[in-house]
């Protein structure tokens, strides 16, 4: 299952919430899942801002920036629910699709709640 | 480490859009009289005499919002003589995010010299009546006259909130010179990135 984790070095509650992305991934380690992060930064921020963000937190996870400004064109195809605010997360089970989508940010407990309940249900 | 720039069109499936709690197009526009930076309440029925109302949920600190902030302005100057001025509400609870509080915003409207009405929703009630989600976030109100206001268009200013260019589809002006020759237009309903409203805890 890929975790997929929406949000921007500007968006303070992505930064707030990375941490506990970063601790379930940790934990759930020995668990079928791939934790994405897709940056809304736009590309051009690459070396000014984007890559010394990551090098600050060390962030060696796959880190993706995506690159689309029309932004109306894709965020239906992440999910229809999603009104494009960030953060916002996505489950997905390549073959099954998208399982669950979360706007807003996590908790810990409410991030490892949602994963272990998705991991128990497959 | 590992990184890189992709457009991860591959990745997700595609799945048909359905309605969505913001989808208030065609649906009578929700009330408000709220406070303006001046001291004063702005209500809806103070623009009973206007053909509508760019009314748009927006903040001081978010990244997007900052991006818009002068095209918010250009709608003002371009379409408040053509009977559309701009309504700014600002959604967002001062107290995690200080920069939104009433007294910033009085700050920022003088310091631009802003045109229109900025207004703090200080309950969040009008946000959540228009299932307002992020900022910048509009809606344009058409009014029928005898103080009913319809929702026209709900969403982003244009398409593209980096830079404008000559290939930037321009909804909003789309829809209000549209509106105003009496026209339908496509684009009636569209989602952008943004900063979600800071709801209160």
């Amino acid at each position: 299952m890929f975790v997929v984790n929406f949000w921007a070095t500007w968006c303070r509650p992505c930064v707030a919430e990375l941490p506990y992305f970063r601790q379930a991934e940790e934990k759930y380690k020995d668990q079928p899942l791939v934790f994405l992060y897709i940056s809304l930064d736009f590309p051009s921020e690459m070396e000014n801002r984007i890559l010394p963000f990551l090098q600050a937190k060390e962030m060696n996870e796959r880190v993706y920036v995506l690159d689309e400004p029309k932004a109306n064109l894709f965020i239906d195809r992440v999910s229809p629910e999603w009104s494009g605010s960030i953060p916002a997360t996505l489950y997905y089970r390549p073959g099954e699709g998208a399982v669950e989508f979360h706007e807003g940010d996590y908790t810990f407990e409410a991030l490892d709640t949602q994963i272990r309940l998705l991991l128990e249900n497959p | 480490m590992i990184y890189s720039v992709l457009l991860l069109s591959f990745f997700f499936a595609y799945q048909h859009a359905h309605a969505q709690d913001d989808n208030i197009v065609g649906k009578a526009a929700p009330d408000f009289s709220l406070k303006n930076v001046d001291g004063n309440m702005v209500s809806m029925s103070d623009f009973d005499n206007d053909n509508g109302i760019i009314l748009i949920f927006t903040c001081n600190h978010c990244p997007y919002s900052k991006l818009y902030e002068d095209r918010i302005m250009e709608l003002d100057a371009e379409f408040s003589p053509e009977g559309y001025p701009v309504v700014a509400i600002n959604p967002n609870d001062p107290v995690q995010y200080p920069e939104d509080s009433y007294e910033s915003m009085i700050e920022r409207a003088n310091e631009k010299g802003y045109t229109f009405p900025y207004l703090i929703d200080e309950t969040q009630e009008v946000a959540k009546a228009y299932h307002a989600s992020r900022t910048p976030h509009v809606y344009l109100l058409k009014n029928d006259g005898e103080g009913h206001f319809t929702v026209a268009y709900v969403g982003a200013i244009d398409d593209s909130p980096k830079e404008v260019s000559d290939e930037t589809v321009k909804y909003v002006d789309v829809a209000i010179r549209s509106l105003i020759a009496n026209e339908a237009f496509a684009n009636t309903y569209t989602k952008a990135i943004g900063c979600g409203i800071k709801w209160k805890q």
